[in-house]
């Protein structure tokens, strides 16, 4: 290879190790807002709160309160953009409505990973009659009800274990 | 004062899924053969990915058996085996150790600092999105908590549960040393993956490379396999640093036939395919043109009881396989009932005229895109076609040749996936095709550097047969 070409080369190497350099010095990390000592040193609740936000009560609450190898059902996310665009009437509703959706199917996912593996918290299409057919074979689970989602108030046998600002739990028992 | 609790566990898992498997692995590597002389970043490296990849069948022995003991049985069984086996090795004596760069060793003092910011920083959320939470995490929790729910069912929330084990169990590694399940520091063992893979690359351009070019690729290769997304708990960096590794050992093997080259290529290509799908493609991407050049151009000839170093990748497709089928599992992507009634191949042929175009033009575009790959690839294609203008058809005898073969055939395969991919293709495209490309942007920047700064009268001939 001719050496002015080598050189080119080279200079072309050395442009793009400078761009790599700088980024690796001046990068502050993933995680925007957050200092390398609380980085190094916070216990795991603190980041969890400090990533999360608010939806960290969520996982103390359900942590709290559900007992230990329980399992929780919940209802999935579980639609299209053409299903949505049946029920909502205008482009603006129909972005809010994905918004909101999209919003909770990524808090569930959230859930699911941070939970385990108590509560195991399960997303199904019909957690309802799921956890029905669970008590009939003698395995209880428990719903996990997020505000705004159909609870089963009016079905017989289901009782609210717990109510907070954000969701409910209810229990059908073995054997109901 | 008492410790934080952060930096506890951090230190915790550094400890016993980080430094545990490197000396086990270095314990293994000097049993293997790996002398002194090969030096001291490519003993580490080699020893971060072997150990790791030996350790990972004692993890899965001992969840197979049901965590019949405490959770740092397995690395501390590690560290008891990987001690003898070094104390053996310097029993032994051997040559002495070979000397390396200063300045090389100061910039990869550098980015290792920089790396274990980086990851710090990364540590500092939880993993909770994307395939790092919902296939590589999930899988690991599963199997480490999986019985407390029963494994079947926790299979269930795994996206891609058929993927390979080697990325989960290094988590699980990290969980069982810590004695629960763990949603930031089990990312540090996978991430530790960057600094093998420097040290690996330094590794490679030692004797090869002058040490200012050895020094731009590495900060170049840094800045896309040592942050951001490359910090994530993913399985690319390491299927990348086990994909360099296969390379350099396949080079070394034929440079100077010592034979440890050709088992730690075994075990190399054994971890390709324990990481990910892909690390099949990778193999054959890297042993076939390897096989071409050894028959063109006369490399060392393998002792027939070496062959049996090949059992161990063939076994590791076996057992997963084996796994597979025990838990029901299935790839979407090969087996025609989860893609629509086709086969991966049936519709590679058919979707050849609608998707080929797009991932051309895709591909294209990514290739003069710094961000992903800072254009090493790019860069080690022009400057091989230039070499080879400049040198006619005795360049194709040299490693660097044998580099670019690998690297077309890689990315050639990786085109060939997306234009059968089931999913939607532009979709399939943004989300995982500059990782694609991560998989060989350490064997390109080898490549690269080989034919920029080449050191006089570097392995350029096949080594006598052993």
């Amino acid at each position: 290879m001719h050496p002015l070409v080598r050189l080119a080369l080279v200079a072309v190497v050395s442009w793009q190790a400078l761009a790599a350099g700088r980024g690796l010095v001046v990068r502050n990390g993933s995680a925007p807002g957050v200092d390398f000592p609380f980085a190094l040193t916070a216990t795991s609740d603190q980041r969890l709160r400090h990533a999360l936000g608010d939806d960290a009560h969520l996982i103390e609450e359900l942590r709290r309160v559900v007992p230990p190898g329980l399992v929780l059902l919940n209802q999935q996310v579980v639609t299209t953009l053409d299903g949505l665009r049946a029920t909502t009437r205008s482009e603006a509703e129909l972005v809010a409505e994905f918004t909101r959706l999209s919003a909770q199917n990524g808090l569930f996912i959230q859930l699911t990973t941070l939970l385990f593996p108590s509560p195991f918290l399960l997303s199904v299409p019909a957690p309802i009659e799921l956890a029905e057919q669970e008590a009939a074979a003698g395995r209880e689970r428990w719903l996990f009800v997020l505000q705004g989602n159909a609870e089963p108030r009016d079905r017989a046998g289901w009782s609210c274990v717990h109510r907070a600002p954000r969701f409910s739990l209810w229990r059908f028992p073995k054997g109901s | 004062m008492a410790i934080p609790e952060g930096l506890l566990s951090q230190a915790w898992v550094a400890l016993w899924a980080v430094v545990v498997p490197t000396l086990f692995g270095l314990g293994v590597v000097r049993a293997l053969g790996l002398g002194a002389g090969a030096g001291r970043a490519a003993a580490w490296a080699f020893a971060y990915l072997i150990g790791h990849f030996v350790l990972a069948h004692g993890t899965a022995a001992w969840l197979w058996l049901g965590q019949p003991f405490g959770g740092l049985t397995v690395p501390i069984a590690g560290l008891g085996v990987g001690s003898w086996l070094l104390w053996r090795a310097r029993r032994r004596g051997g040559e002495p150790a070979a000397a390396g760069s200063r300045l090389v060793a100061v910039v990869i003092g550098l980015l290792v600092l920089l790396v274990l910011r980086e990851a710090v920083f990364t540590n500092a959320a939880p993993v909770r999105y994307s395939d790092e939470a919902q296939i590589w995490a999930a899988k690991a929790k599963a199997l480490y908590g999986g019985p407390a729910v029963g494994l079947g069912l926790a299979l269930t929330v795994v996206e891609h549960a058929d993927y390979p084990n080697f990325n989960p169990l290094v988590q699980v590694l990290a969980f069982a040393a810590s004695g629960r399940v763990l949603h930031f520091e089990n990312r540090l063992p996978l991430q530790c993956f960057s600094i093998a893979l420097l040290l690996l690359l330094a590794a490679a351009c030692r004797d090869r490379v002058r040490p200012l070019v050895t020094c731009l690729v590495l900060v170049a290769c840094a800045g896309t396999l040592a942050t951001g997304q490359a910090m994530a708990a993913y399985a690319d960096v390491p299927l990348a640093c086990a994909s360099l590794a296969m390379a350099e050992a396949l080079l070394r093997w034929r440079a100077g036939g010592e034979r440890v080259w050709w088992r730690l290529a075994c075990l190399a290509a054994a971890a390709m395919l324990a990481t990910k799908n892909e690390g099949a493609m990778l193999v054959l991407a890297l042993g076939g043109p390897a096989a071409a050049w050894w028959w063109w151009t006369g490399g060392p000839r393998l002792p027939r009881r070496e062959g049996a170093w090949l059992a161990v990748p063939v076994s590791t497709v076996l057992l997963h396989q084996l796994w597979n089928r025990v838990h029901g599992l299935r790839n979407d992507l090969l087996d025609p009932a989860l893609a629509g009634g086709r086969g991966l191949f049936a519709r590679l042929f058919d979707q050849a005229p609608t998707h080929g175009p797009t991932v051309l033009e895709f591909f294209a575009r990514l290739a003069i895109e710094p961000g992903p790959h800072r254009l090493l690839p790019l860069l080690f294609v022009a400057a091989a076609l230039l070499a080879w203008i400049a040198s006619g058809r005795r360049w194709w005898r040299e490693p660097a040749a044998l580099l670019l073969a690998s690297v077309l055939a890689a990315i050639a395969g990786y085109m060939l996936v997306f234009v059968g991919t089931h999913a939607d293709l532009a979709w399939h495209l943004a989300t995982a095709a500059a990782r694609t490309v991560e998989h060989v942007v350490p064997i390109a920047a080898l490549g690269l550097a080989m034919l920029l700064g080449p050191v006089a009268g570097s392995d350029r001939g096949p080594a006598r047969p052993d």
